[in-house]
């Protein structure tokens, strides 16, 4: 169902070089409209080069980028009107209040939205105090206020929980999927595993500059693998256990096989209704595991 | 014309603190100018003709030819200079080194928008810093009584807009080409001090004469301003350098990624 949908992004053959280091080589994926979608990696694995260049702030070297399908271009700054970012490394004026801070972005667009009023609310944020009075926690908050303020269609967040204590983390995921929910996208970068396994749609796994691996929850989640342990009465041959697609690994300890499985389990069941079992222990692995695999 | 507006607000304290310094300067220094006005010809023969030359100082011995040494040759540009440099290094560089940039350039601006009124903040900084000299000057003409023409008023701070925009630009356009201030500061301040030094040594050294073309003190003040108003060639050169230094910067500032 999900495959139909339009995109909201399209990245094709990115690179992008730093001197001779490679930040970005050969980068594809795509990001479909009303999703929340998670790029995935290590600090250093290209995330932020790629928001970057997505919002024009750095240039690549080759490579398409289309929003709306649309191409991004240097002259094309436009397209930005509809595109809100959160910097990971969020730096605001610090001499102002977030209330002035907030009014100097929107009249830079003519943008005449007071939606940072209740957003503020929302995170319990004091926009009459002076920015450089505010701790980290707070000055994100500034951040994310200011991105969703805008009323944007696609909101690209670096690393938006960041210094959040986990009740405003969980604030900001209601509030990611209500945008959602309003047919709004959402790109955000994290190397917290469990972030992104709870909050996204699709996870893209960024590694040392190039994609390796781009696809939905649910097939990831067809791919978590999960542990059974089964004492058997009578027990199968190893050469059987091979036969199944699905054990990726297994080990025998007398009557007692521990099997390691993921995808279709299908077969699995089918095989072991053909012993007799004393007692089955299951164990699901999360998808942070999962994930923590591709590091 | 936010960006412009915020720029200037941004700046308030350093317009603020270098106009107070422009004025108490200026009162100081004609101030003084009346108490020794009658033996300024004396105090003058004490000196070899190198250094009045170095100094600035001719053989006018009116208001305007003791201001053409104390205050257009050394003082008022090394003031406005100075102020350029602060200003011209931190509008748009001190913004990519704190990152605040980021968020105004991820919106639907142009970079050429940003880098316009950034640049425009720093002509109206420069623009009002040399009215302030020019009113203090109008005023201590009314106080002291001192004879200056208006004319003279007007080349002055005309004179201290160009040669202040010229090095403000030069800085300007290194910290676009750096994103660095400490960088773009060096720069304006070396084109500065170059340019100072190599027009007292062509002055004093016939064989350097060739060392005034590359000064940027000998375009602006080689004319004696306050006292013949403006060489028109001189005049297109500080324009050209002006023009250069901000359609380079802005051409860079385009092609570049800005910094992370």
């Amino acid at each position: 169902m999900l495959k139909n949908k339009k995109k909201s992004i399209r990245v094709e053959n990115l690179s992008k070089n730093y001197g001779g280091f490679k930040a970005l080589n050969n980068i594809n994926f795509s990001v479909d409209k009303g999703t929340i979608h998670g790029l995935l990696g290590e600090n250093g694995a290209g995330k932020t080069t790629t928001m970057r260049c997505l919002l024009g702030l750095s240039y690549s070297d080759s490579g398409n980028m289309f929003i709306e399908e649309q191409e991004i271009s240097k002259k094309n700054f436009k397209l930005r009107k509809n595109i809100s970012y959160l910097a990971g490394d969020f730096r605001p004026y610090e001499n102002i209040k977030p209330i002035e801070y907030f009014k100097y972005i929107l009249k830079l667009e003519n943008n005449l939205s007071e939606k940072y009023y209740e957003l503020s609310e929302r995170f319990k944020l004091d926009i009459n105090k002076k920015i450089k009075e505010l701790s980290k926690g707070n000055k994100q908050k500034v951040g994310i206020v200011q991105a969703f303020m805008r009323g944007s269609n696609l909101l690209i967040l670096d690393e938006p929980t960041s210094g959040l204590d986990p009740n405003y983390q969980r604030v900001f995921r209601e509030l990611i999927n209500e945008e959602k929910e309003s047919g709004n996208t959402i790109l955000l970068s994290s190397h917290d595993l469990l972030e992104i396994s709870n909050c996204c749609d699709f996870i893209t796994v960024i590694k040392e500059g190039k994609v390796i691996s781009s696809q939905s929850k649910k097939d990831l989640v067809k791919k978590t693998i999960k542990k059974v342990s089964i004492d058997f009465l009578s027990k199968p041959s190893e050469f059987e256990i091979n036969k199944i697609k699905c054990i990726n690994s297994f080990e025998i300890e007398e009557y007692k096989i521990k099997f390691y499985i993921s995808g279709d389990i299908n077969d699995f069941i089918k095989f072991i209704s053909n012993y007799k079992i004393k007692e089955i222990e299951t164990e699901s692995s999360n998808l942070s595991e999962t994930l923590l695999e591709y590091f | 014309m936010n960006i412009l507006y915020n720029s200037m607000i941004h700046n308030r304290k350093k317009i603020f603190v270098f106009s107070f310094g422009a004025i108490f300067y200026t009162i100081f220094l004609l101030y003084i100018w009346t108490l020794m006005s009658d033996s300024f010809s004396q105090l003058l023969d004490l000196f070899p003709k190198q250094i009045k030359t170095i100094a600035g100082f001719g053989d006018d011995l009116s208001t305007a030819g003791f201001l053409n040494g104390e205050f257009m040759h050394l003082i008022g540009p090394l003031i406005i200079g100075a102020f350029a440099i602060t200003i011209g290094s931190t509008v748009l560089s001190s913004e990519e080194e704190n990152k605040t940039i980021d968020q105004f350039l991820s919106l639907s601006i142009s970079r050429s928008r940003y880098f316009t009124e950034k640049y425009f903040s720093l002509v109206l900084s420069i623009l009002f810093l040399s009215l302030i000299f020019s009113i203090t000057l109008k005023i201590c003409d009314l106080i002291y009584d001192i004879n200056l023409n208006l004319s003279s008023i007007l080349y002055s701070g005309l004179a201290l807009f160009i040669y202040g925009l010229t090095v403000g630009s030069i800085t300007y356009l290194s910290g676009s080409i750096f994103a660095k201030t400490s960088q773009a500061a060096g720069v304006g301040a070396a084109v500065a001090i170059i340019g100072y030094i190599f027009d007292s040594v062509y002055k004093t050294v016939s064989s350097m004469n060739f060392l005034k073309y590359i000064s940027l003190h000998y375009y602006y003040n080689d004319n004696k301003v306050i006292l013949n108003g403006f060489d028109t060639f001189h005049l297109i050169i500080l324009l050209i350098i002006i023009l250069a230094s901000f359609f380079i910067g802005i051409y860079i500032f385009n092609k570049r990624d800005i910094k992370s």
